[in-house]
């Protein structure tokens, strides 16, 4: 059994493993990085460290929204900060620090490894390596992404050839 | 017999005039020829005694003598020449004498005197010459020389002398003869000659004359047939020349040229004869060449005065001496003319239908053109009266079609007037009826007038009554009223204090919300540590459950107290507004209520000087209801009379319907009469 935190981009929602979140933190203000790839939308100060501010919804195509009330930041732990649960599940994350910009935070769900099935055939091909697989909850699908390959090793080689 | 026989005939018998003229010629050239042989046969024998026996012996003599003057071998030797010659020409003259045997004879005589010359020469030469060797001769030796030449020339001369003598017995009257008979005959033969070709020419006269009679004849007729024909003339004279019998070549031409006069020709002349109006021919000219017999009864002239003169001067159509000549445009664009004319005879006026066209030859020259004429003065006539009655009937057929347009409009306007006068009848009828009923209402209404009027007049002094007590009841409500106005003021006021208390609660509702909504991030943070924590976290995270779970209850209910909240401030400020227009009516009504007591005591002054006018409105009224009766008695009568027009316009509109309908009738009529 897994246990995952979910959010809303624009209506459609989302799940990340919990193990991999270290807080959920209210939209504070974040300073814009110059020459920074769209889905970069800043940094915030987090009690003196300094977190890269991602917006999801630019990478899986649901385009950049507006803030709002509900608006959320969630704070990913960087692969340093994984606990031991979190690593003997295989977990990973990225090195550096950073915030997913959400629009609203759903609950905590937790699925078996049965209930999650592969994501659909038709997705495209680039789209297919984020998402780790859909499962069902009481009223809702669950897409479940693959953080690794949002914000890991690919994602900061994509920063780095984009800075 | 036959043309060719008699031809033949002819020449024959006058070649055999000149065979016999020739022959005999002939006969007689031929015996001129044997005389003239003869002549000349006899004049040869006359050349060679004179030439050949004659003169050398007369040289025979001259030589001797002049040997016996002068001795000379040339003397002797002339000598000897001559006497060879003799000898020779004797000789040959015997050959010519053959034939006849008087000079035979002679001439053997001749041969022997001949050589009894010769050697008495010879012995005369040898003398001398025997007497010159001695040298000279004696004089008896000359003596006898001289004798000796004396014998010889005497004997030469005897000799020249018998042989002329001979000659001329025989010879010169032969050749006389023979010179008699060719003259003679020559004479004979010129003079058969010219006799025979006299005659001959005579007889070839008679010959030809007579066969030129035969054949000359028939021609001439021929001829004559022709030239008539040419001139047009086809009469009886023609046929009577062409018709006679035989069976030679003339006759057959004759036949030929009957037949066809009787046919082509005849046809034609009969078709031009027979042509049933007047016809002409004229050459370029403008001549008349031909005219039947209708034409000349037409322009009344014997043919001699019309053929061969100018047409123009014989119909005298307008057309003719212009340029609008039908035989001239005829000629000139080689098509049929066709043409009317007026043309005035023994002052009648004639219609002419003329029509030209060109003649040609059978080569296509252009020989003239013929003209018809045909009389269509009836016909013209006739047209011109159906002409002139169609004129009228059409003139009257459009005036009758413009009266009878002229009465469909009126009757239509009529028909429409009276459509209209008889609606505007109607309508006035039914005016007329509202009129009275007005009126009668208008009476009944005036005496009623009347009688409230005077009711009026006693209520005003009362309403002046009830409008003092009135004015007083005003005022007092106008006290009440603003005291209500006090009131609403102090409630509005309430409600404004109370929008204000609600609007707090707003606000304490909102840190409430917020603070649900803090609680529900910190206990799903809470959540996110108890899971990273494993099992160890698993009590905490049931603790973090349930505060989550308060806090979303939390969030729940205020946002319900927040609708109730929104709603009663949604209540109050409805209050306010409310009281506000409360307020603004109060003093409004306050207002009124002031107006209300001026108007009041206006009414009370107003309803003194109400209650005299209606004494006199009463009065009034009673002079109308007067003449409102006079006006009811009038319009009874208008009705009557429209009621009377209305069926007398009614039985127009019919009439002019129906006129209508005939004038239309009339106009196709007429349409039909004029199409």
């Amino acid at each position: 059994m897994e246990q995952f935190a979910t959010f809303y981009l624009n209506d459609t929602l989302f799940g990340i493993p919990i193990l991999t979140i270290r807080e959920i933190h209210p939209l504070i203000e974040m300073t814009p990085v110059p020459l920074a790839p769209d889905f970069i939308r800043g940094l915030v100060n987090l009690r003196g460290q300094v977190v890269t501010i991602i917006d999801l919804g630019i990478k899986l195509g649901v385009g950049r929204r507006d803030s709002q009330e509900r608006t959320r930041l969630m704070i990913i732990k960087p692969n340093a900060e994984l606990s031991d649960l979190a690593l003997e599940k295989g977990i990973k994350t990225s090195d550096d620090p950073v915030g997913l910009l959400i629009d609203e935070i759903g609950d905590v769900v937790s699925a078996e490894e049965n209930d999650i099935e592969p994501p659909p055939a038709n997705m495209d091909i680039n789209d297919l390596k984020y998402v780790r697989g859909v499962a069902k909850t009481r009223s809702d699908l669950l897409t479940l992404l693959n953080l690794n390959q949002l914000l890991g090793v690919e994602g900061g080689n994509e920063n780095q050839n984009q800075i | 017999m036959k043309f060719r026989t008699k031809i033949t005939l002819g020449f024959g018998v006058i070649l055999l005039m000149m065979g016999i003229v020739g022959g005999i010629n002939y006969m007689y050239t031929n015996k001129a020829r044997q005389n003239l042989n003869q002549y000349i046969h006899w004049t040869a024998i006359n050349n060679v005694s004179n030439e050949e026996v004659t003169q050398p012996l007369m040289k025979l003599g001259i030589a001797l003598n002049e040997y016996m003057r002068k001795p000379s071998s040339e003397a002797r030797e002339r000598i000897l020449t001559s006497l060879k010659k003799c000898k020779i020409g004797i000789d040959k003259w015997k050959g010519q004498v053959k034939n006849l045997p008087a000079l035979e004879k002679f001439a053997l005589t001749m041969q022997a005197a001949g050589r009894k010359l010769d050697s008495r020469v010879k012995g005369f030469l040898d003398f001398s010459e025997k007497c010159g060797k001695g040298g000279a001769c004696t004089e008896a030796e000359k003596k006898k020389l001289t004798s000796m030449v004396e014998a010889l020339t005497s004997e030469i001369d005897a000799v020249i002398k018998n042989l002329g003598t001979n000659m001329d017995e025989v010879i010169d009257p032969r050749l006389e003869k023979v010179q008699k008979k060719v003259f003679d005959e020559a004479r004979y033969s010129a003079m058969l000659s010219v006799t025979l070709t006299i005659g001959g020419i005579l007889l070839g006269i008679l010959i030809a004359f007579l066969i030129g009679s035969t054949v000359f004849r028939p021609i001439k007729r021929i001829r004559d047939a022709i030239t008539l024909m040419a001139e047009g003339d086809f009469s009886e004279e023609v046929t009577d020349n062409l018709n006679f019998k035989g069976k030679d070549i003339i006759t057959e031409m004759a036949q030929g040229l009957l037949k066809m006069l009787n046919g082509v020709i005849g046809e034609a002349h009969s078709f031009r004869e027979g042509l049933p109006f007047p016809f002409f021919t004229a050459n370029n000219e403008l001549k008349i060449t031909y005219a039947n017999d209708q034409f000349l009864k037409m322009v009344g002239k014997p043919s001699e005065e019309v053929f061969g003169h100018y047409c123009g001067s014989m119909v005298k159509a307008q057309q003719c001496n212009t340029q609008q000549c039908l035989i001239k445009r005829a000629l000139a664009s080689k098509d049929i003319i066709h043409d009317i004319s007026e043309v005035e005879k023994d002052g009648e006026k004639l219609w002419l239908d003329m029509s030209a066209n060109i003649l040609k030859d059978l080569r296509g020259n252009i020989l003239g053109a013929a003209e018809t004429l045909i009389d269509i003065t009836e016909e013209k006539k006739g047209q011109k009266t159906i002409e002139e009655n169609r004129q009228l009937l059409l003139r009257v057929a459009e005036e009758v079609q413009e009266i009878a347009n002229q009465v469909a409009t009126a009757a239509e306007l009529l028909s429409s007037q009276s459509n209209e006068i008889a609606a505007g009848a109607e309508e006035q009828s039914a005016q007329a009826n509202q009129v009275a009923a007005a009126v009668e209402e208008m009476n009944a209404t005036i005496a009623e007038v009347a009688k409230n009027a005077q009711e009026a007049a006693n209520h005003s002094q009362a309403a002046r009554e009830v409008a003092k007590q009135g004015n007083e009841v005003v005022d007092e409500s106008i006290k009440k009223i603003q005291l209500l106005a006090d009131t609403t003021q102090n409630v509005a006021n309430s409600i404004k204090a109370l929008a204000e208390k609600s609007r707090e609660i707003d606000r304490v509702i909102e840190v409430i919300s917020d603070i649900a909504d803090q609680t529900n991030l910190l206990a799903l943070n809470a959540t996110i540590e108890a899971a990273s924590a494993g099992e160890a976290g698993k009590g905490f995270a049931v603790v973090a459950g349930e505060v989550k779970e308060l806090a979303k209850q939390t969030a729940e209910s205020t946002e319900s107290v927040g609708e109730a909240i929104q709603q009663i401030q949604e209540g109050i400020r409805q209050s306010v507004e409310m009281t506000e227009e409360t307020l603004k009516e109060v003093s409004e009504v306050t207002e009124l209520s002031g107006k209300a007591g001026t108007s009041l005591e206006e009414i009370v002054d107003k309803t003194g000087n109400a209650a005299e006018m209606v004494a006199g409105i009463a009065a009034a009224a009673q002079q109308q209801s007067a003449a409102v009766n006079e006006i009811s008695k009038n319009v009874d009568g208008i009705m009557t009379v429209s009621q009377q027009t209305a069926q007398g316009i009614a039985e127009s509109a019919r009439a002019a319907n129906e006129l209508t309908q005939l004038s239309k009738e009339l106009l196709e009529s007429a349409r039909k009469f004029q199409g």
